[in-house]
Order: structure tokens, then C-alpha cells, then sequence
């Protein structure tokens, strides 16, 4: 028997949100040592929350992240009105989901066509992959400028938007302006169909394993802007529930917080979506399924790729839906009076579960803030799903293999670590 | 006889409210105070990533202005650039897919504008939260007035191509 000991360092991972590293150790066969690390420095941004008014706070979260603004404007925007007696307008509501879809449309449509698919098709970035599928990254930049366009038209700029405040918008979007993004939509929705066809018939690892799904869920839609948590085990939970249940720590190596569901890695995000709220799809997306050969739920990582094209087909269809006979309202916005308390508020990024928590004083000034965001909360997922997909796939297989492997099951979790890296505590030591 | 429409070009600055990373921003926001032909727009982004091949369609020509971190020249110098000195400088770009990899992409897709000058402000490393340097500052005040005359001068003579033609200042 011949003794192979290899070591593989990616000091920086690539095609990913942020900057992180992966660690890998094999000897005679054996996984002996695996680190996900994290080192984008924390960026404190609950800290610098407190002190606030409440108005301020869905202007300074928008700058947490620039790929998923929107995501953090309406769990902040959540959290706090829950400390109204007074609810937001049904269009405001209605207009946050549309807003929303423009973030699932750019994000997704970023992360499938530059981020995974060069994995795919064998490229070791897009701009390879472009000389040789022009029209599938041109089709991918299409559907991102939509997106984009989606969050302009109520955000002001799609990059850390401006548009959107308590109780509303700061200003409805003109009829016009609406009708003629509605008539892009619509002619996008062949792309959208050809890209999820396309995704299904890549040679995607068949690679199965358990793990535990957490989403939200609403009842009347598919989730994605307010819902209650459920997960693969059971529970359903309100935000208010979150922190009986979720635990964050500390690890070594990271400057981003891990979590646990009870002690257990979970994954959120399309895939935990797509596997808990599938039934809620509109007809013309369970007849895909069939198309496309896919049993939900799956319990195959790769299958994010295919939950993120299904979700850019609702995200194109909802809009479409939520503004094609759009008028414009009476008021963008209701003046909703906060009481001082506690509000937790989350919604469904990109990426996963994003929850907010805001402590409001008196004064209507925040005294605390704690922010968990998806990436975090998928890091020990991430490490479990290597461990198992390493060594499923063969540790006797070259290092070049290994560490593409490896990349392709990060990959599958589109981490944001720019998100990810913040602390619940910032400790001052002056002497 | 048909008439075609004036062409309209595109000063676009990409950057972050980083410190110096808003050196682009700066030479913008001097410019709209300016006296400019209405067909030079200006606009400034925050790391659009990919987003940015959708926003420079339909101009004649982009002047593309970024900071870049270099121990080639201290800060406040800017520079004119080609794709692949772009790709050799430390683009202060936070993601993945930045400006250089943006223009590689577009350059692949056939999807860049007719006409591209990139320029960079040197600068120190960006620091989340302070103002830019006043080297920075003042190298972004002496572009924006380099800028708007050749503009001036070059779209009141009916063409764009004499722009660019320094290398460097300070």
C-alpha cells in the first residue's frame, strides 16, 4: 500500500462574494484537516446602527452588501415597522415583492452565468466561457440588467438604493416608466424559460445527501419578501422564535459568526426554497419540472443551479404580474409612528434567510441591532458538505480535481462573505 | 437627405464612498457644476460590476475613470490606461468580477463602445468612512477642468477624437 499525503491551499477563493480561503489536508485516503476561513475584516455595521434614528437604518443597510441591498432594506424595514400599530399600504406591500424580484433576477442571473457556469462548462472564468457561449452570457447580462432596472425603478439606482423608507417608497414610479420596463419583462421570459432548460441539461454531480432545509413560507405566495421560517424537521417559527433556535459562535479563522439550528448545520437559500415551498410555484413552472426531469424535494447541492433559474422565471413572472396594471397610488408611503421596543423582521435574500432584530429606545434611537446574514448561516453547512462531497467524489483524485471540486460545492452556496463577516459584540480596550 | 441625431458620449466614474476610492465621484460632481455640451452625460456608479457593459450601449465614446492603488506613482497622479495596464493595477474594485474583468468581458461579447479612454487616479488604500486626500481631491479638480475643455473644444468641432492625448499629470 502506498502512503499519498497532499495539502491543498486556495489562499483565495474565486468567483465568490468576498474573500476567503479553503484549507485542505488528505492523508492515506483520509480527510485529516478541512478550513473554510473567512478574513474579509467585519465591518461592524450593527455597531454602527446604534445610536440611529430609526429612519436612518434602511439607508445604512443598503451599504452593507452591493449584489443583495434590497434584501437587507425590507428585513430592516420588517423588523422595525413591527413596532408599529400600523401596517404599510397593500401596494406598498405589493411593490416591496416587485422590488424584491428585481434583487432574485440580478443576483441569480450574476451568480449562474459569471460565477458557475464556466464550473460547468469547463472555463476557469466567464470571460473564457464568453468566446465560445457569447449568447448565453449575453443572455445572462440581459436578465441582470433587468433586475437592475427593477431595483432602479424603485430604489433610484440598483446599487445601494435609495428609494425605499418606512411605511413605503419615497416616490411611486411613473406609470410610463413602469409600462415599459413590464413590456421588457415579458419579452425576457423566453430567455428565462431557455435558461433553465439550459441549466437542467448540464452534467450537473449527482451527489446526494442529507440535510436539514430552512425557509420561510407564506401561505398565500411563494416566500419571498416576509413569511415565517420552516424547516426540513418541522418547526415553524415567527422571527420573534429566531434566537430560540438559532445559535451563532465564533470559530477560529473567520470573521464571520457560524450557525447552528439547534446544533445542526442547515442550509438556506434557492435550493432550501425550492424544497420547502415548491407546491406554491405558479402552474407553468411545476409543468417544468417535468420538462426538465427534476423530483423535488432534491437532496443534490448542484440542484441550486436549477432552483436559481427557476427562481429568476418566478421573479420575471411576479413582477409582470404585480405591475402590469400598475396606477399610481395616492401615497407612496404611510407614516407609521414606532413604539419603543423589540422588532425582529427577515425575509428571503438571494442567498437565504437574512433576519434583522432592532432595539428602539424611547427616543426613537436604536440601542442594538443584530443582523444574521444567509452566508453565515450556511458556513457549517458548507464545511459538512465538503467533508462528505470530498470523499464521496474520491480523495484519491488529483489536487486540480480536488480543488475544483471544492470550489463547485462553495460555489453552490453563492456565498457572500462580505456579508457574512460582521460581530455581535465590539469590544473596546483602551488603556 | 436624413439627418442623424447628435451622438452622445459618456463620462462615467466608478468608485465607492471609501475614502480616496471616491476619486472618480469627485472629478464628476466638478463637472456637473460646469458648463458642458448637453450631449456629455456624466454619471457615477458604485461598483457596478457587469452592470456596467449595459451602461456605456449607445454612446460614441466612454471616458471610463476609476482610483487605483499603485506604488507606481503617489497619490493624485492620473493616469491614461489601457486594458491591460488596468488589469496590472490594483483596482479598488470590493467583488470578484471588477472593472478590468468588466471590460475583458465586454471586449469578448463585442460590446464595447466605439470609442473607450480609461483613466485612473492614483490613490492611497481606501479607509470605510474617511473623506478623500486632498492630493486626491485637487488631482480630481485639475482632470474635471482637463476634461470639460476637451470636451468643449472636441464636440463644438464635431468629434470626439482628439481627446486623450496626455499621458499623465499631477
Amino acid at each position: 500500500m502506498t502512503s499519498r499525503r497532499i495539502r491543498i491551499d486556495v489562499p483565495a477563493l474565486t468567483r465568490v462574494e468576498g474573500e476567503g480561503s479553503l484549507r485542505l489536508e488528505v492523508s492515506n485516503g483520509q480527510l485529516i484537516e478541512l478550513g473554510l476561513s473567512i478574513f474579509e475584516p467585519p465591518r461592524y455595521f450593527e455597531k454602527f446602527l446604534e445610536g440611529r434614528e430609526a429612519k436612518e437604518v434602511v439607508d445604512i443597510v443598503a451599504r452593507i452588501c452591493g449584489i443583495c441591498p434590497v434584501a437587507y432594506q425590507i428585513s430592516a424595514l420588517s423588523a422595525l415597522e413591527s413596532l408599529s400599530q400600523q401596517t404599510a399600504s397593500p401596494w406598498v406591500q405589493q411593490m416591496r415583492r416587485a422590488f424584491y424580484c428585481g434583487e432574485w433576477l440580478q443576483s441569480h442571473s450574476l451568480h449562474i452565468h459569471l460565477l458557475a457556469l464556466p464550473d460547468f462548462l469547463g472555463f476557469d472564468n466567464a470571460i473564457a466561457m464568453a468566446e465560445q457561449y457569447p449568447d448565453e452570457v449575453k443572455r445572462g447580462l440581459k436578465l441582470q440588467g433587468l433586475g437592475n432596472a427593477l431595483i432602479r425603478l424603485f430604489g433610484g439606482r440598483s446599487v445601494h438604493p435609495v428609494g425605499a423608507r418606512l411605511g413605503g417608497f419615497h416616490h411611486a414610479p411613473a406609470p410610463e416608466e413602469v409600462a415599459t420596463l413590464v413590456a421588457k419583462l415579458k419579452e425576457a421570459r423566453d430567455d428565462a424559460r431557455e435558461l433553465t432548460q439550459f441549466c437542467a441539461g448540464l452534467p450537473l454531480p449527482d451527489d446526494p445527501q442529507e440535510f436539514i432545509c430552512v425557509a420561510l413560507h407564506h401561505p398565500d405566495r411563494y416566500a419571498m419578501e416576509c413569511g415565517e421560517i420552516r424547516t426540513s424537521t418541522g418547526l415553524t417559527l415567527s422571527a420573534d422564535q429566531f434566537e430560540q433556535h438559532f445559535h451563532e459562535t465564533h470559530k477560529p479563522d473567520s470573521t464571520a459568526l457560524w450557525s447552528d439550528l439547534d446544533g445542526q448545520p442547515y442550509l438556506t437559500g434557492p435550493l432550501a426554497r425550492l424544497n420547502i415551498n415548491h407546491a406554491q410555484l405558479p402552474d407553468f413552472l411545476q409543468a417544468r419540472f417535468g420538462e426538465i426531469g427534476l423530483q423535488l424535494p432534491s437532496n443534490n447541492m448542484f440542484h441550486s443551479l436549477i432552483a436559481r433559474a427557476l427562481e429568476i422565471e418566478l421573479s420575471l413572472h411576479e413582477a409582470i404580474q404585480l405591475l402590469h396594471e400598475y396606477e399610481s397610488p395616492e401615497a407612496s408611503y404611510t407614516v407609521l409612528p414606532l413604539e419603543s421596543g423589540v422588532g425582529c423582521g427577515m425575509s428571503e435574500a438571494p442567498r437565504g434567510l437574512l433576519w434583522h432584530r432592532y432595539q428602539l429606545d424611547e427616543n426613537g434611537l436604536i440601542k442594538a441591532a443584530r443582523i444574521v446574514p444567509p452566508t453565515s448561516q450556511n458556513q457549517a453547512r458548507i464545511e459538512a458538505d465538503l467533508h462528505r462531497s470530498l470523499t464521496a467524489f474520491g480523495l484519491d483524485n488529483d489536487e486540480d480535481s480536488l480543488r475544483l471540486r471544492a470550489e463547485q460545492v462553495i460555489r453552490n452556496y453563492d456565498p457572500c462573505i462580505s456579508c457574512a463577516t460582521h460581530f455581535l459584540t465590539l469590544i473596546k480596550d483602551e488603556k | 437627405m436624413s439627418t442623424h441625431p447628435p451622438q452622445k458620449h459618456l463620462v462615467l466614474a466608478v468608485g465607492s464612498p471609501s475614502g480616496d476610492d471616491q476619486a472618480g465621484w469627485l472629478v464628476i460632481e466638478q463637472m456637473r457644476q460646469m458648463d458642458l455640451p448637453l450631449q456629455l452625460q456624466l454619471l457615477y456608479m458604485d461598483r457596478p460590476g457587469p452592470a456596467l457593459i449595459e451602461q456605456m450601449q449607445g454612446y460614441a465614446s466612454v471616458t471610463l475613470i476609476d482610483a487605483i492603488y499603485t506604488e507606481q506613482y503617489p497619490p493624485g497622479c492620473w493616469l491614461k490606461l489601457n486594458l491591460f495596464q488596468l488589469a496590472q493595477h490594483d483596482s479598488c474594485s470590493s467583488h470578484g468580477f471588477g472593472l478590468s474583468e468588466t471590460l475583458a468581458l465586454a471586449q469578448q461579447l463585442d460590446q464595447l463602445p466605439p470609442k473607450l479612454r480609461l483613466l485612473g487616479i492614483s490613490i492611497c488604500k481606501p479607509a470605510v468612512g474617511e473623506n478623500a486626500s486632498e492630493d486626491v481631491t485637487s488631482a480630481a479638480q485639475a482632470l474635471a477642468q482637463r476634461l470639460a475643455r476637451e470636451y468643449q473644444t472636441a464636440i463644438g468641432n464635431g468629434g470626439v477624437g482628439s481627446l486623450g492625448s496626455s499621458s499623465s499629470s499631477s
